[in-house]
């Protein structure tokens, strides 16, 4: 089967099941990490991602599963043809503030089902055609709590900032506005004060 | 061109001394909590204000130099405790009012990469940072280090600190724990927790320090140290991926850790990245960075400087 992608947690194949095009995600043994650990992340990332994609789809758009075989800690599912949001925003296809909007409009109904993705960045949306799929849920969760939902929002928000530092702005104020759920944005504003060494929005030391 | 650094973040008083070519001395005191005890930071601050003049001698002897022969001082001003930050900065401006030369102001953060990156000669590596109080795996793009990935709450060196002192180790407790470890092959599961590229700590030191009453000592140590370290490079891992480095580079106290070395050579080697990691005496805390540093950035010197405790990484706009 050929490689579609090799990630750093599961190298993804391109497959055939039943007449669909499909991917075969497998979480591969980690030589670095002790061998019953290893054995337990991976059986238990694949049996959470399966499920978590299925209940996730009352919210946003995710692959159809097939299989799903814990013990070689590998789902079958398919195949979505389009490119990440990571690759459309470095190659100036999308407009931030409408992708903005997008992505807090999805997070939105994400978090209203009581799902946290827990690692939502733009190589995880997948655009096809007009329609945005999200992937890789292997460390989503079933969470009520604000917290949960407010990190969730920080994860993202911290990868725009490293990955798209020049569309930062515009994709993050858009995704805010959209996303509207008050208390969970006023968390996160407590989690960053809270962190260690965080910066004050637009504080520019005079050293720099 | 000599440049004098200065390094009072945390633990550490370290000078250093920097020409054009190459770093000629680096000489550092570190203060030693009570046994059992954290930081306290008026203690390390009161450490440093009585040994500076001490290194500093001895760091300008180590090249038979005068202090007349600094050309520019550097001095790390941030982050780190503010007691502690006050006695670095404090002696920098009495030695730039002395000899009338000026200060760079050096992020200790970017201290520790720029030092790792002249002793190990990578070029643009993705950085793994970690020491007591920080813990960030970075990379260089557009004028800056970014973050791709950090601790959302402790260091994981306090997080090793931390256990070890509940069990009743001596401090510094990562070389302790390390130790133990080495002693035990069993594995107890505890919380691992990763949230996207960012790791927290924090409640699995609290399941370990609670386990270690009904589990032997070695055993907890194992897995806690297990358990922390594959946090760690699996988000690093996230981020080689994720940005397509080619080169890894370990740097900051918890660089000393065997096993993490062991872990990220392994996991570099599966993403066909080369590993790098700089001579033990660069990656804790010294002043031969700060010095370092400051002659690469000099451009950036000023009269007059001021502590800033909370200054992040990705805040220095760095000379590429």
């Amino acid at each position: 089967m050929d490689i579609i992608y090799k990630g750093a947690e599961a190298t993804l194949y391109k497959g055939e099941y039943l007449g669909y095009q499909t991917v075969e995600k497998e979480r591969k043994p980690k030589k670095h990490r002790i061998e019953k650990m290893d054995r337990t992340i991976r059986e238990r990332r694949t049996k959470n991602e399966a499920k978590m994609i299925k209940k996730a789809r009352e919210a946003v758009n995710t692959p159809y599963i097939f299989r799903i075989d814990p013990e070689k800690s590998k789902i079958t599912m398919e195949y979505i043809k389009g490119q990440t949001l990571k690759e459309r925003i470095k190659q100036g296809k999308e407009n931030p503030e409408k992708i903005g909007r997008k992505i807090g409009k999805l997070v939105k109904n994400l978090h209203e089902l009581d799902i946290t993705h827990n690692d939502l960045t733009t190589s995880n949306i997948i655009r096809k055609d007009n329609e945005l799929y999200f992937i890789d849920f292997g460390l989503a969760e079933n969470t009520k709590k604000t917290e949960d939902k407010a990190m969730d929002l920080l994860v993202f928000k911290k990868m725009l900032k490293s990955t798209h530092w020049k569309q930062f702005k515009d994709i993050w104020e858009n995704l805010k506005k959209e996303y509207g759920k008050k208390h969970v944005l006023k968390r996160l504003k407590k989690i960053e004060k809270r962190a260690r060494y965080t910066e004050k929005e637009n504080e520019k030391p005079k050293n720099n | 061109m000599n440049c004098l650094g200065i390094e009072s973040t945390a633990h550490t008083l370290g000078i250093g001394i920097a020409n054009q070519e190459d770093i000629i001395a680096n000489e550092k005191d570190v203060y030693k909590p009570e046994e059992g005890k954290g930081i306290i930071p008026r203690e390390a601050a009161e450490h440093h204000k009585e040994v500076k003049k001490e290194v500093l001698k001895k760091a300008l002897k180590e090249d038979e130099m005068e202090k007349e022969d600094i050309d520019i001082i550097a001095v790390a001003n941030g982050p780190g405790l503010p007691p502690c930050l006050l006695q670095g900065v404090g002696l920098a401006r009495e030695l730039s009012k002395e000899l009338e030369i000026k200060i760079v102001p050096v992020n200790h953060c970017i201290a520790h990469i720029e030092v790792a990156k002249k002793e190990t000669n990578a070029e643009d590596p993705l950085v793994q940072y970690v020491s007591g109080g920080n813990t960030q795996i970075l990379s260089h793009a557009d004028g800056r280090y970014r973050i791709y990935g950090e601790t959302l709450d402790i260091g994981i060196g306090n997080a090793f600190d931390k256990l070890a002192r509940s069990m009743g180790l001596e401090m510094p407790g990562g070389p302790k724990i390390m130790k133990l470890a080495e002693k035990s092959n069993k594995y107890i599961e505890l919380p691992y927790t990763v949230k996207g590229m960012d790791l927290s700590f924090s409640g699995l030191v609290t399941q370990a320090s609670k386990k270690h009453e009904e589990h032997e000592k070695e055993h907890i140590a194992n897995s806690f140290q297990e358990t922390a370290l594959s946090m760690l490079v699996e988000v690093t891992e996230r981020a080689l991926a994720h940005t397509k480095k080619e080169e890894l580079l370990l740097t900051g106290g918890v660089a000393l850790n065997k096993r993490l070395r062991e872990m990220d050579g392994k996991m570099a080697e599966e993403h066909e990245a080369s590993f790098h990691v700089p001579q033990n005496e660069y990656c804790g805390d010294n002043g031969a960075m700060i010095a370092y540093t400051g002659r690469l950035y000099r451009e950036k010197a000023e009269k007059e400087i001021d502590i800033k405790p909370r200054w992040r990484t990705n805040q220095y706009k760095t000379n590429k």
